[in-house]
């Protein structure tokens, strides 16, 4: 009896033992402090910033690997990875900036050594972070409540990449104790030059948050500090063409308006201390939300129009026709030992002309894919591309689809769990396409400003291409007149402007062609009609073999300058 | 005297020409009509299933039965008669060279895969051709009874496994060998025609020829 209880004793023992174990292992594991979302918040299908703390960070950790699940067993379930290389943190927290799909389930997130060990890993709860739609942000302090829905931040707290604030309804910057860096200002203008909304308390608080960025960004140019008929000191300075001053104040402008980009800037020219609850209103009245572009819809109709690769069928029916004739020819005309002889030639000669015909052009692809891109420029450049993919193969395949940054993929209702599985690393996403169902990825990322153009009169326009090539297509908008431009050479040019093109519609290379469309779902959202602007475009076609999976690629790029007057 | 016997003849020549035909007509319809990404989804569902394939797999399996056929009618007879029947299929084979080729331009990337199906193709031919050799003997009964059992036969051959098991269908394994399949699977694909052919090859060069030739 004793007997038989000892290997049971041994064995409770052993699990009591590594239950202590684990948790002490547990204990002893490395963390990190992360947060997650804007001020705090997430709002999903957005993108959201995360950031890492070097606190605690185990050594040799050098990616951080974020995952997360969305759907569940009735709608499906997907689960999106992305891994992205820790950089050296010199400048406080690593900032990275990442779509969240959902909050129901938590976020993992996990740190890497250089061979892909798993080192530390946490969940971060979104649940009650989640909020449904965007909201203001204010940076600082302010005299009264901005906001019911209104979050806060602290100068230092404020993202770094502009894709960031795409859960910001709006941004306000307030009174700031050390103003924002460079970093910070770059991403405000990036993201206002993309649809975002800025409001700037500036008065007796401007030389405090003065940086060259924010000049850029102001309605007006040279601002100095003037002092108000009331004693209030205010900011002033030259209209800038395109401001609008809404409101007045003792005769001086209060609140001026200015578009930048395809956002827009609200100056307010008194600090954000002496605003009351009215001021606050009449400011709110003005603000507009913040944009975003959106191309999956157009990047769609551009893969619909993307040739397809595949041999003619006049070109075998004739092969066929050969074949069909030669055969009995052959053997009507020649003897039973020489027919076998001359059969074997002609066929040869046949299966020659197939290899001939048959080269790359004719080559049908695995994957089509459309990449459709808008650079919106000004005196810094972003981008927002969707790349469209869609399987002509007959079997689901994987692609790796090379993006600039990490993409957001807008996911239906239901899925087939598993379908739409993401994983992203080092500048690529491997997706599998299942045949005939389309994917889309969309990604917001920096770029260097392509085109400067400037307006000299009324005929004149000097530009720069820093493109190493020719842009073919090219028009410039003033106030929604069109004029045709020729070819955009590299480097410097001058261009003589002739007549605009007749009426106030326009088109960027053939009339209702991939350039057009897209053209067409940017002007929209920019307000291409008022300004002027210059448009220009290009379409590549590439073909590309990885792990076996050919994939023809069409990239339709359009470049749009916002251009100074002097 | 040996006696040699014609590959191809006035007399012969009609099953390759069935091959040559079929599979010309298969992969004109193989390739898609469409021109743009947007008829992808209206192109016709020929063009999305392995057509060509199918078809060669089903009439080099007839070329086997027509050839045996053939064979029987002249007398052939020993391991000369088994070397003309494999000699004539790949002659077979290789009138289909042409359209092989052309359809790779549809399969990109699957140059291994071509190769097993022109090897599976080839053995399942062979077999059929030495199994329609040793129906059609001319000492079992008549032509018309032999068609009776060996056509009914291949149907059941091509048909019966893609219900359950699919690799041993010569349909079913073309199909999966262009797709890819592990070695294991490819090995069952295969496991049955050669095993046909070891069992009735030895029967076969055993006949006596009592043909027309």
């Amino acid at each position: 009896m004793t007997r038989r209880r000892r290997p049971k004793g041994v064995a409770i023992f052993l699990a009591l033992a590594g239950l202590v174990a684990g948790d002490v292992t547990a204990l002893a594991a490395p963390t990190f402090d992360v947060a997650v979302g804007l001020a705090g918040r997430v709002v999903p299908d957005r993108l959201a910033p995360i950031y890492l703390t070097p606190v605690d960070l185990p050594s040799g950790a050098v990616r951080l690997r974020v995952t997360q699940n969305v759907g569940n067993a009735w709608r499906g379930e997907t689960t999106m990875s992305f891994e992205v290389p820790l950089a050296p943190f010199d400048r406080g927290d690593f900032e990275e900036v990442i779509p969240l799909y959902a909050a129901a389930l938590p976020l993992r997130l996990e740190l890497l050594s250089a061979d892909g060990r798993r080192l530390a890993g946490r969940e971060i709860e979104l649940r009650s972070r989640r909020v449904d739609a965007p909201f203001p942000v204010g940076v600082g302090a302010f005299s009264t409540l901005l906001h019911d829905q209104a979050a806060f931040l602290s100068s230092a707290e404020l993202p770094r990449k502009w894709s960031a604030y795409d859960a910001a309804e709006s941004v306000w910057i307030g009174r700031t104790r050390g103003g924002l860096d460079g970093d910070q200002w770059d991403a405000l203008a990036r993201w206002v030059l993309s649809g975002g909304s800025l409001v700037v308390f500036t008065g007796a608080d401007f030389f405090l948050l003065d940086a060259p960025r924010l000049r850029d960004l102001l309605p007006v140019a040279n601002p100095t500090l003037a002092e108000r008929g009331d004693g209030s000191r205010v900011l002033a300075g030259d209209l800038r063409r395109d401001a609008t001053v809404l409101a007045t104040k003792a005769k001086a402008p209060w609140l001026i308006e200015r578009r930048y980009g395809s956002g827009n800037v609200l100056l307010v020219t008194t600090d954000a201390l002496a605003v009351d609850a009215a001021d606050l209103l009449e400011i709110q009245s003005h603000v507009v939300s913040a944009g975003a572009l959106s191309l999956a819809g157009t990047a769609s109709d551009l893969l619909d129009l993307q040739p397809i690769d595949h041999p003619s069928r006049w070109v075998a029916a004739l092969l066929v026709v050969l074949a069909v004739i030669t055969l009995p020819a052959v053997i009507r005309s020649k003897g039973h030992r020489s027919s076998t002889p001359v059969l074997c030639a002609a066929f040869a000669a046949f299966a020659l002309f197939s290899w001939v015909y048959t080269d790359s052009a004719q080559v049908e692809s695995d994957v089509y894919r459309t990449e459709a891109d808008v650079s919106i420029e000004g005196s810094l450049g972003v981008s927002v591309s969707c790349s469209a993919l869609v399987s002509a193969s007959r079997q689901p395949v994987t692609a790796n689809v090379g993006v600039d940054s990490i993409p957001c993929e807008p996911l239906p209702r239901s899925v087939e769990s598993g379908s739409r599985d993401m994983a992203y690393r080092d500048g690529a996403a491997q997706i599998t396409l299942v045949p005939g169902e389309r994917r889309f990825l969309t990604t917001r990322s920096d770029v260097p400003v392509h085109l400067r153009a400037r307006l000299d009169g009324d005929e004149e326009l000097r530009l720069a291409n820093r493109e190493p090539r020719k842009i073919a297509d090219a028009l410039l908008l003033v106030d929604g007149e069109a004029f045709v431009l020729p070819p955009l050479e590299p480097g410097e040019s001058t261009i003589y402007l002739a007549n605009p093109s007749s009426g106030r519609t326009y088109s960027l290379g053939p009339e209702g062609g991939s350039l057009d469309r897209l053209l067409a779902a940017a002007a929209s959202f920019l307000s291409l009609g008022r300004g002027v602007w210059l448009v220009a475009g290009e379409i590549t076609e590439t073909k590309r073999t990885e792990g076996g999976i050919r994939t023809r690629v069409r990239d339709v790029s359009l470049y749009i300058a916002e251009v100074g007057r002097d | 005297m040996t006696r040699s016997y014609a590959l191809i003849d006035r007399d012969s020549w009609r099953p390759y020409f069935s091959l040559v035909l079929f599979c010309g007509i298969a992969l004109i319809l193989s390739i898609p009509g469409a021109h743009v990404v947007r008829d992808l989804a209206s192109a016709s569902f020929l063009s999305a299933l392995p057509t060509f394939f199918y078809a060669h797999a089903l009439f080099m399996g007839l070329l086997g039965l027509g050839l045996g056929a053939g064979s029987a009618e002249r007398g052939e007879e020993g391991t000369r008669m088994l070397a003309s029947l494999a000699l004539r299929v790949l002659i077979g084979q290789f009138l289909c060279l042409p359209y092989l080729i052309f359809a790779r331009s549809l399969f990109p990337g699957r140059g291994g895969a071509f190769a097993l199906i022109a090897l599976f193709t080839t053995l399942v031919s062979l077999a059929l051709a030495v199994f329609s050799r040793l129906i059609e003997h001319p000492r079992r009964p008549g032509p018309s009874s032999g068609f009776l059992v060996k056509y009914p036969l291949f149907v059941v051959y091509n048909a019966a496994p893609l219900a359950g098991l699919p690799l041993l269908s010569p349909l079913g394994a073309v199909r999966l060998l262009l797709e890819g399949v592990a070695p294991p699977e490819a090995l069952l694909a295969f496991a049955l025609p050669v095993a046909l052919l070891t069992v009735l090859s030895p029967f076969a060069v055993r006949l006596k020829g009592e043909g027309h030739a």
